[in-house]
């Protein structure tokens, strides 16, 4: 196993009786983006602080680059950290180049003037334009963020600490700075230990991510690899954009869906899956809207049925499901196809993407639980389903 | 009752001890700061110019005041030719390093607790030490020794500006004679008031600006509430705990005087 660059162990820190970190472990590799998840006030800045060495952590140990000390409290000889704070904490009476030159001056010998020669040098590296004679407060957020990432790098450290970077900012201007940080970190060669609530945004950029709960690192691996998680709170922080759209759609999520499983299995022979495909026929982005419509327009359907059947439950804005009642199933899932034809047919008519419902039964006294009723719809995802035209 | 006060004695206690720390660390950091006198320099300009209006005014009417006062009070005794004297004796020991001092506090304490206050919120104190600087040599070490100025220059000049408004209210309004007034002036006046007056000003504005500025560089510790209350609650305490000790250490250093 290579040595990474950034080693927390057992990390534990406490304000008073608030366990904040309670034994965190991480690896950051040299040269990587990892980016800590996590819902809000859990202590993600925390662990950053700790590692900057803002705050001292109770018990536990930091490496980095297998040196154990903190943020400048390693010394001039120790390894150079940089930290990109949330709100940026540009000095508000220093110039956007006295900002960025601060650290050359304070701490280096460098001569004045030759840090802001240093720094108008690294301004027009990084295209800050004209704005180097400007304050903080007369420049936009976006600006402020870039300049304040200048003075991370000016020092050519070794790890960045970012602390939500893309905090505060539109939609466009958090894809800059994603970008940014991505594309300096070629340019720069740094390691990168990122937190952020930008999800898929932030995935994209990175080479790790680590998910963080209770005070621990309940996660870690590719980006990729969180596809694959079954923590429960991990999938609901993912997919939190599924949380307003059940909320929307009227209906209970996977997690009633847990805690319901034997009651419907006690009330109803079969569970039925329904689930959407989408056939684009022109490029362009999605937002998901016009599949959301047809999500309520199935359900509706769905809703109508004489059947017996259970409430339905809101699995992702591609899929829901219900317990249906009787024997004959054949019957019983040719009305449900039936149903969701129709629906196919009136979105068909409405959108030129066209969103085809299909749906697959399973006899509930096959499934035990939830977790295996996602193994057997992964096995049918792969095979073709019963889907009507 | 007994828990109470065992309680606040051990906060007490451990408060005055992170104080003395805070200031042993700042005079400490004085040796290592980069470019320090231009730092004391534009910091000692900022709080001296921030304060001379509050001092011209205060100090012109506490002169007035001490003036008619002190003219109605000697002429039931007939020595009105004394006035200048008493006027003299009243600021230069007395009123001018307190009332030039509370002044001060009002004015430049409470815009520098705040401000540390501010920066602290604002994470600006955390970026200077992830980048490598010592906070408290960068904001505070150079504060205190701008205050070692700052503070017995408006004193003079607090002095300056009273004995003129005691010879406006005994030459101008009372009609007293100029040359008698300021011949009373130099007679009552006194090496030691100087000194006295000089000492003070220095031991208040070290004071002072060790308190206000402890008290907003830990907005983020002391305060109940993070954000502008929080900077609200260190500014009000920096304010009342800077005036207490400024009544404080004048009484305790002329005491040793007399």
């Amino acid at each position: 196993m290579s040595i990474p660059f950034l080693s927390i162990q057992e990390v534990r820190k406490s304000f008073g009786s608030n366990v904040v970190l309670d034994g965190m472990d991480l690896r950051v590799e040299r040269g990587s983006i990892t980016t800590i998840m996590g819902k809000s006030g859990i202590g993600k800045s925390v662990l950053l602080k700790c590692i900057a060495g803002i705050h001292a952590p109770d018990s536990g140990q930091i490496l980095i680059d297998g040196r154990r000390c903190l943020g400048a409290q390693c010394g001039p000889d120790g390894p150079r950290l940089s930290y990109l704070f949330q709100g940026n904490a540009l000095f508000d009476s220093l110039t956007a180049v006295e900002n960025v030159a601060l650290p050359l001056i304070e701490t280096t010998r460098t001569r004045p003037r030759v840090a802001y020669r240093q720094a108008l040098k690294l301004f027009e590296q990084l295209d800050l334009g004209d704005i180097a004679t400007k304050y903080p407060s007369q420049i936009s957020g976006g600006m402020q963020k870039r300049v304040a990432l200048a003075r991370a790098l000016i020092t050519r450290p070794q790890l960045i600490l970012f602390d939500e970077p893309t905090a505060g900012l539109d939609p466009q201007r958090k894809n800059s700075v994603f970008t940014m940080v991505a594309d300096y970190r070629k340019r720069f060669d740094f390691t990168a230990l990122m937190v952020s609530h930008d999800i898929p945004e932030a995935l994209f950029v990175s080479d790790r991510v680590a998910w963080m709960d209770r005070g621990q690192i309940r996660f870690s691996g590719a980006p990729t690899d969180l596809e694959l998680a079954r923590d429960p709170n991990l999938l609901e922080f993912i997919h939190h954009r599924n949380e307003l759209l059940s909320d929307l759609a009227g209906q209970q999520g996977r997690t009633a869906l847990f805690a319901q499983w034997p009651e419907l299995r006690r009330s109803y022979d079969h569970f039925v899956v329904a689930s959407c495909e989408t056939e684009r026929r022109r490029p362009g982005s999605d937002l998901g809207l016009r599949r959301f419509a047809s999500y309520q327009a199935a359900v509706a359907a769905i809703t109508q049925l004489p059947q017996k059947h259970s409430q339905l439950y809101f699995l992702d804005e591609r899929h829901f499901g219900f317990g249906l009642g009787g024997s004959d199933v054949e019957a019983l899932t040719a009305e449900v196809d039936d149903a969701l034809k129709v629906v196919n047919a009136q979105t068909a008519q409405a959108y030129t993407t066209r969103y085809r419902w299909s749906s697959r039964t399973y006899r509930l006294a096959d499934v035990p639980n939830p977790a295996s009723l996602w193994i057997l719809e992964d096995q049918a995802a792969v095979t073709v389903p019963n889907s009507p035209a | 009752m007994l828990a109470s006060l065992g309680r606040f004695t051990i906060d007490s206690v451990t408060e005055l001890g992170r104080f003395s720390l805070f200031i042993g660390r700042a005079l400490w950091s004085l040796g290592r700061i980069r470019a320090f006198y231009r730092k004391m320099v534009r910091t000692t300009f900022e709080m001296g110019v921030r304060c001379v209006p509050i001092i011209l005014t205060v100090g012109c009417f506490t002169g007035l005041i001490v003036g008619l006062e002190g003219y109605r009070t000697l002429a039931r005794f007939g020595s009105e030719t004394a006035l200048g004297s008493s006027v003299a004796k009243a600021l230069i020991n007395g009123l001018a390093p307190v009332l030039a001092a509370l002044m001060i506090v009002g004015q430049a304490g409470s815009a520098l607790a705040a401000e540390l206050g501010i920066q602290r919120n604002s994470e600006q104190i955390d970026a200077a030490q992830t980048m490598g600087i010592n906070p408290l040599g960068y904001f505070i070490s150079p504060r205190l020794l701008a205050a070692l100025i700052v503070f017995p220059l408006h004193t003079v000049f607090f002095n300056l500006i009273g004995l003129f408004g005691g010879f406006v209210s005994g030459v101008v309004i009372l009609s007293q004679e100029p040359g008698v007034y300021w011949q009373s002036v130099g007679a009552g006046l006194e090496a030691d008031d100087l000194w006295g007056g000089l000492v003070k000003s220095v031991a208040f504005g070290f004071t002072v600006t060790a308190i206000c500025a402890y008290e907003g560089f830990n907005t983020h510790r002391r305060s109940s509430e993070p954000g502008v209350r929080g900077v609200t609650e260190s500014t009000t305490r920096a304010v009342v705990y800077s005036s207490i000790a400024v009544l404080t250490l004048d009484y305790l250093i002329t005491a040793v005087q007399h």
